[in-house]
């Protein structure tokens, strides 16, 4: 993936099923994603993140692009 | 760059609610697991008279509140550039970090810092305006 690719041609990408752009979209979105577990117990806070994983790439198919 | 702003908006309320959602739900689970049967019931429905009242009377200033924050977002959003607007939205009003806005543009912190404070400034010079 380009580095200087930009998010929005990404989430194209990630729309039509494009594992690569998937998982660029999670990496730039990680701070967001560690800022949610943010003070979470240890216990917990890996399956918390895997589910938030899960919640930003259903939001990424279910993005209209007006 | 719109788009983008939109999306990271979009996504950073999605997961936010999602978060405390999940968070709500892994609690509750918790909980049960160390449920004893004579606990007293936590009832957070009981309301006493005040409670009421003061939900009454803040409900009417908080319409009013939205009513004055919706003409100035408004306003706000004539006087900014697009970009400008949408991050400053975003950083304030989302509570989406610099870092955060950043990183989702793949761009610099201090780019979206600049832009935050360019914004600002402009905001100010209407206020001192008015």
């Amino acid at each position: 993936m380009e580095e200087r690719e930009r998010l929005f041609e990404i989430i194209l990408k990630a729309k039509q099923g494009d594992k690569e752009a998937i998982e660029e979209i999670i990496r730039r979105f990680e701070p967001l994603i560690m800022g949610s577990v943010k003070g979470v117990d240890e216990e917990i806070k890996e399956e918390l993140k895997q589910d938030l994983i899960e919640i930003i790439i259903r939001a990424v198919k279910n993005f209209e692009i007006k | 760059m719109k788009e983008e702003l939109a999306f990271i908006g979009y996504l950073a309320r999605y997961v936010k609610l999602e978060s405390v959602k999940l968070k709500k739900k892994y609690q509750e689970v918790k909980y049960r697991g160390l449920l004893i049967l004579d606990a007293p019931r936590n009832n957070e429905e009981s309301e006493s008279k005040e409670e009421v009242i003061d939900s009454i009377t803040y409900s009417y200033l908080s319409f009013e509140d939205e009513v004055i924050d919706k003409c100035m977002i408004s306003k706000y959003k004539e006087l900014l550039e697009p970009e400008e607007f949408e991050v400053l939205m975003l950083n304030i009003v989302e509570g989406v970090s610099q870092k955060e806005i950043a990183s989702m543009l793949h761009k610099t912190q201090s780019c979206i810092s600049k832009m935050k404070k360019r914004a600002l400034r402009k905001l100010e010079e209407f206020i001192k305006e008015v």
